[in-house]
C-alpha cells in the first residue's frame, strides 16, 4: 500500500470517528485521542518541557476539540487542525508564565538551566537556546526539526506563506547557531 | 556575493531544492568561502540534534483521563443548569402557594375544585329560564 493509500485510509477512518464522536459516541472519540496524542504531545511538550503543565494543555486541545467537534469543517487535515490547537494552547501557556514571571519554575526547565551552566551537551544546549528565541521562531523550528514536519506541512499548520516559513527558519538556525558556537567557544 | 548571501543560500538550500542559478551561486561560494562548509555541517548538526529520535507521548491512561475529563465537564454543566433555574422553582412554588391561599382566602365553599379554580359544568335551572310572550303582555298592555 502506497503512502498517498494509507493517507486517504486514514482520513477515512477519521472521518467516520468524528461523525460517531459527534453522535456521542465516546469510545470513538477515545479511538481520536489515540491516533493523535502523540502528535499533540510532541509539539506540547516541545515547547512546555515534559511537565505537568504541558499534560493539562494537551487535555485542554482535546476537550476544546470535543466541545467544539461540530465546527470542524474538514478544510484541513484532523491532524493538522490538532497540532495547530496545541502549538496556539502551548504559545498562550508560555505567555501566561511570562506574565506571572514564572518561566524557569517547571523541573524540566531547571534542569536546563543546570545543563546550560554546567556546559551540558548539545542537545540540552539547543533546547535551552531554542527556549530563548521568539515564539514565532520557535514554533517553526518545531514543527519542522523537531517534529519533522515537511516546510509545506509546517506552513499549513500555522497558517502562513512557505516563504514565511523559509525566512523564520533561516533566522532561527542562525541564532542557533550563533548561540552555540559562542558558548563552545 | 557577500558571505551573508551565500550563507542565505546554505541554509534555504537544506530546506528547499535550489534553481539551477542558485545551485551555481552556491557551488562558486562555497569555494570562494571555504568557512561555509563548517556552517553547513553545524546547520546539519543542529537539525540533527533537534529531531526527535522516539515519538513523544503523555502519562499512560491520558485518552481515558480526557474522557473523563469531558464527562466530569458535562455533568457539571447539568449542576449549573439545575442551579440557575433553582431560583425560579422556588419563585414559581411561591407564586402557586399565594394563589392558592388567595383562593381559599375568597372562596365561599372550601371544594377542592373550587379551591383549585376549576370551573365546573354549569347548568341553567329551569326557573331562571327568562321565558318572554310577547303576545300575551301585548294582550296585558291592552
Amino acid at each position: 500500500m502506497t503512502n498517498e493509500e494509507t493517507s486517504h485510509r486514514n482520513m477515512d477512518q477519521d472521518d467516520e470517528l468524528l461523525e460517531r464522536s459527534r453522535l456521542g459516541d465516546e469510545s470513538a472519540f477515545k479511538e481520536l485521542i489515540l491516533r493523535y496524542q502523540g502528535k499533540v504531545a510532541g509539539v506540547v511538550q516541545s515547547l512546555l518541557g515534559i511537565t505537568p503543565e504541558s499534560e493539562d494543555v494537551g487535555q485542554e486541545v482535546f476537550v476544546s476539540f470535543y466541545r467544539s467537534i461540530g465546527k470542524f469543517r474538514r478544510e484541513s487535515s484532523l491532524g493538522t487542525y490538532l497540532i495547530r490547537m496545541a502549538l496556539n494552547f502551548s504559545l498562550n501557556e508560555l505567555k501566561r508564565r511570562k506574565k506571572r514571571n514564572l518561566f524557569f519554575t517547571s523541573i524540566e526547565a531547571s534542569k536546563e538551566v543546570q545543563a546550560q551552566e554546567t556546559g551540558g551537551d548539545l542537545k540540552e544546549q539547543l533546547n535551552f537556546e531554542l527556549k530563548r528565541l521568539d515564539m514565532e521562531l520557535q514554533a517553526v523550528v518545531i514543527l519542522r526539526f523537531i517534529e519533522g514536519y515537511s516546510t509545506r506541512e509546517t506552513s499549513e499548520i500555522l497558517g502562513i506563506p512557505i516563504g514565511t516559513v523559509l525566512s523564520r527558519l533561516s533566522r532561527a538556525q542562525k541564532k542557533l547557531r550563533i548561540a552555540i558556537t559562542k558558548d563552545r567557544a | 556575493m557577500t558571505l551573508e548571501e551565500a550563507e542565505e543560500l546554505v541554509v534555504r538550500s537544506l530546506d528547499i531544492a535550489l534553481t539551477p542559478a542558485e545551485r551555481e551561486n552556491l557551488n562558486q561560494a562555497m569555494l570562494k568561502y571555504p568557512i561555509l562548509n563548517a556552517r553547513k555541517d553545524q546547520y546539519l548538526a543542529i537539525r540533527e540534534t533537534l529531531s526527535r529520535n522516539e515519538e513523544a507521548s503523555f502519562t499512560p491512561y491520558f485518552a481515558s483521563r480526557v474522557i473523563s475529563g469531558i464527562l466530569q465537564e458535562a455533568n457539571n454543566f447539568d449542576h449549573e443548569i439545575e442551579v440557575f433555574f433553582r431560583r425560579f422553582r422556588l419563585a414559581a412554588l411561591t407564586v402557586f402557594i399565594a394563589l392558592l391561599s388567595t383562593n381559599i382566602f375568597f372562596s365561599e365553599n372550601l371544594d377542592l375544585a373550587n379551591i383549585l379554580g376549576i370551573e365546573g359544568e354549569t347548568t341553567i335551572s329551569d326557573e331562571e329560564i327568562f321565558t318572554f310572550n310577547f303576545y300575551d303582555n301585548i294582550n296585558e298592555m291592552l
